[in-house]
């Protein structure tokens, strides 16, 4: 690592447990794992026993950017967050989630690359941090119990409006299972249940105030190449949406006219994006709606899964048939409870609320058990759900610890789960909410499903989909572009035709990049630009990563140089995971899900030419066959030589 | 005693509505400027509201009669030939703040900011990136169109 090119400098450390608090360099970590994933990655590696409960103060919380935080990049202001994942089921694992927002660029400003939390404190506390030398731990008894808006709201009138926080509402102080870590009005860590993680170490927030009068060197990220980084910049922009562009609002959303006034939000600071390129997920803020219902007047974000609190319709083929739709201003107050409360709303959404509304239809739940009708098209039933979770009332303590959970309880409901597995609901998949994901696309899902240690579609299949489909700021592509590309990336259009063959290539290539995703950090709306509308191929440039990482830090990397980071990461996290006792049998549990039928063919898993290509993947990823591990030799290979002697002796 | 009359100046306008607040408008000042990324750095400064959508940019005007041109005891900002930009000399500022005082958008808006450089004050402020071939950053990266550089004769 260059002298501070793209870092801070320091990790700040902070033990709840006895108010220490101290900082270390952050170089002991990026020369060989960047930063965000990667460097959370190896303290947990470290410093994390496996198998241990996640409310314990034994487990960390690791807030990590990387070089690219904050500077100018696409999407640049990411933050991972890992540790022990209480969301995980049956049994909780090491895992990560990340978020956008300000609040990872506003961290570096301050002078710190990350924070790894240990311990827990007996009262709530908050973290303020100021400036290299002003990091306080500050009692928070007049901010617990707050929801994340207030909490925010709270700390920027404390220290200025430019504060940055990140924080938890009732739902992570409750230790619901699915609470998020929020910041802003919809940026959030949401899967794994991290917002619980931080519940049980009864820290409310972690609040930044960088200076902006008065900045030395602490805080200024420095550039190995700023005309080479503005380069970069436009080529991204020109790729992206084919350069400066004046946003126009869609007139319809979900389908429908709307007459409220919205403008294009960037979720992530510095993103270029004009988000879903007018497609329903994109980034929208909705600005001053008056609902009639709540006597409220409501802004937020509404992207990702959330525009389906307004509205939503199984598939034809679907075996449950649910539809239903909810007034823009209703849905936008019930999104921003969820948001509020910090409830996961890919979880609740994507997960619960399905499941109930199934097991409802199927007349699976009994009338006491809900305190109100299940109806999707009633406001109050989605409010009352929402306040019932986050303060674990009634029904809602046990749905706080997640449906599967749940289901296990109540002893029914088993088969409507919209779960692939170790308790994340369905993302790519192709037989759930997303079930648009059609077969042969699905078989790459279910391997990057197997391998990973959460719902992978975040950070590491949805490049795959921006080339199958046309996905956030790509729009679909002719067939024949589609696989020329699939071809030079992964050596056969039979990536992307209907077969088992050449899937496992995609697979493996899409998770290092992924590592890289969250590592350097880039968006994975993003990033790797596989494809775009403004070339005549369609072809993205999937080297821009590299290029972008070698113009901020002045380290000369290559796309195959970096891509080697990538998997260099993706093995430590494999092998923390054998460490938990992962292998191949547990791989292999998403085998049950995909033998349901999918949502557009009705085309089962070929359970056999599965297995094949498991097998296909383990000997290309180098891990054995049998066990599903990483082998001595690969380890080695990777620079991992510690790694491979604690794994195999 | 200033020798010549001062001459119009370009600015930057700035277009609330088209604003999706990501904030490159303040990597890029200071990336070009500083070498490096921090709002703290940069000359415009964005004010992102991320619960309401209502995103603000301050900036200088590049007022007609600049009081900071006038007030500076050291005749540290200067008016470029070119664009008209009132800026600030690094060589010759002193650190003293008067600058700040005169501007009439002050302290209400950050317009004039400044960096410590061993202990000594710096201020710096828009410059309209009077050297840059290509004109304001800001505006040349804006990907949502929302800054836009006005030359001093398309004022109105």
């Amino acid at each position: 690592m260059t002298e501070h090119y793209g870092y801070s400098g320091k990790i700040l450390r902070v033990n709840l447990s006895n108010d220490k608090i101290w900082a270390e360099d952050t170089k002991k970590y990026a020369d060989k794992f960047i930063g965000g994933r990667g460097i959370a990655a190896k303290v947990a590696w470290e410093e994390l026993k496996p198998n241990i409960d996640p409310f314990s103060p034994q487990n960390k919380l690791i807030f990590m950017t990387g070089p690219l935080t904050g500077v100018l990049s696409p999407g640049s202001g990411r933050t991972t967050v890992a540790g022990t994942a209480p969301q995980v089921y049956p049994k909780p694992w090491y895992t990560r989630s990340n978020m956008g927002g300000r609040f990872g660029s506003e961290l570096k400003y301050s002078g710190f690359d990350g924070i790894i939390i240990e311990g827990e404190s007996e009262k709530p506390v908050y973290i303020w941090i100021h400036d290299e030398r002003g990091v306080e731990l500050l009692d928070a008894d007049e901010l617990w119990g707050l929801d994340t808006f207030a909490t925010q709201k709270e700390l920027m009138k404390k220290y200025g409006k430019e504060t940055t926080s990140a924080c938890i509402g009732p739902a992570g102080e409750n230790l619901v299972r699915i609470a998020v870590i929020e910041t802003a009005s919809g940026d959030v860590a949401g899967q794994g249940g991290f917002g619980a993680v931080m519940g049980s170490k009864k820290l409310k927030a972690i609040s930044v105030t960088s200076m902006r009068d008065g900045v030395q060197k602490i805080g200024n990220i420095n550039v190995a190449d700023p005309r080479r980084l503005v380069e970069l910049w436009r080529k991204c922009a020109k790729l992206l949406q084919g350069g400066r562009k004046i946003p126009e609002v869609p007139s319809s959303f979900m389908g429908a006219e709307v007459k409220h006034e919205r403008k294009y939000h960037a979720c992530s600071h510095a993103c270029p994006g004009l988000c879903g390129r007018g497609r329903d997920y994109g980034s929208f803020i909705w600005k001053d709606i008056p609902s009639k219902r709540y006597h409220t007047i409501e802004s937020g974000q509404m992207m990702c899964i959330a525009p389906n609190f307004v509205a939503f319709s199984t598939e034809k083929e679907a075996e449950v048939k649910i539809e239903y739709r909810v007034n823009i201003p209703e849905a936008l107050r019930i999104k921003n409870l969820s948001d509020m409360l910090g409830i996961n709303q890919w979880d609740f959404l994507g997960g619960l609320f399905l499941w109930l509304v199934t097991c409802h239809k199927k007349g699976l739940i009994n009338k006491k058990l809900l305190p109100c009708p299940v109806d999707p098209n009633n406001p109050d039933f989605w409010v009352r759900l929402l306040y019932m979770i986050a303060y674990r009332e009634g029904v809602g303590d046990l749905f706080a610890d997640g449906v599967l959970r749940a289901a296990e309880k109540l002893g029914k409901g088993g088969e409507y789960l919209p779960y692939v597995t170790c308790g994340f609901a369905e993302h790519g998949a192709g037989r759930g909410v997303w079930g648009f994901f059609e077969y042969p696309f699905w078989i790459v899902g279910a391997l990057l499903w197997a391998t990973d240690s959460r719902d992978p579609f975040s950070d590491t299949g949805h490049g795959y989909a921006r080339l199958v489909y046309g996905f956030h700021y790509v729009l679909p592509l002719e067939t024949n572009q589609v696989k020329n590309i699939a071809k030079k990336l992964w050596g056969s259009e039979k990536a992307v035709t209907d077969d088992y063959e050449y899937k496992a290539q995609p697979a493996v290539w899409l998770q290092n990049r992924g590592c890289l995703t969250s590592s350097l950090p880039t968006d994975d709306w993003t990033f790797p630009i596989i494809a775009s509308n403004f070339t005549q191929d369609g072809s993205g440039d999937t080297s821009l990563e590299s290029k972008i990482y070698s113009a901020v830090t002045g380290v000369d990397y290559t796309e195959e140089e970096l891509n080697r980071v990538g998997e260099r990461i993706f093995n430590l996290e494999r092998t923390i995971a054998v460490r938990e006792g992962r292998n191949r049998e547990v791989d292999e549990k998403v085998i049950p899900f995909f033998n349901r039928p999918d949502w557009t063919r009705r085309i089962r898993l070929d359970e056999d030419k599965f297995k094949a290509l498991l097998d296909e993947y383990y000997k290309l990823r180098g891990w054995d066959v049998k066990t599903g591990r990483p082998t001595k030799s690969k380890l080695k290979e990777l620079d991992l030589k510690d790694v491979a002697s604690k794994l195999h002796g | 005693m200033k020798p010549e009359l001062v001459k119009q100046s370009g600015m930057i306008n700035y277009f609330p509505e088209r604003c999706t607040g990501c904030g490159v408008c303040e990597l890029a000042c200071a990336l070009y400027h500083e070498g490096g990324c921090n709002p703290g750095l940069s000359r415009i400064h964005l004010i992102n509201d991320s619960f309401t959508g209502n995103h603000s940019v301050e900036v200088c005007v590049q007022c007609f009669s600049p009081g900071c041109y006038y007030i500076c005891p050291v005749n540290a900002i200067e008016i470029d030939p070119e664009t008209g930009a009132r800026y600030i000399s690094e060589g010759k500022c002193i650190g003293c703040g008067k600058c700040v005082e005169a501007c009439p958008l002050m302290p209400e808006k950050q317009i004039i900011r400044f960096k410590k450089i061993e202990n000594k004050r710096l201020f710096f402020k828009c410059d309209l990136c009077k050297d840059r071939v290509e004109g304001p950053i800001c505006a040349e990266l804006c990907p949502a169109s929302a800054l836009a550089y006005l030359k001093a004769g398309e004022r109105k």
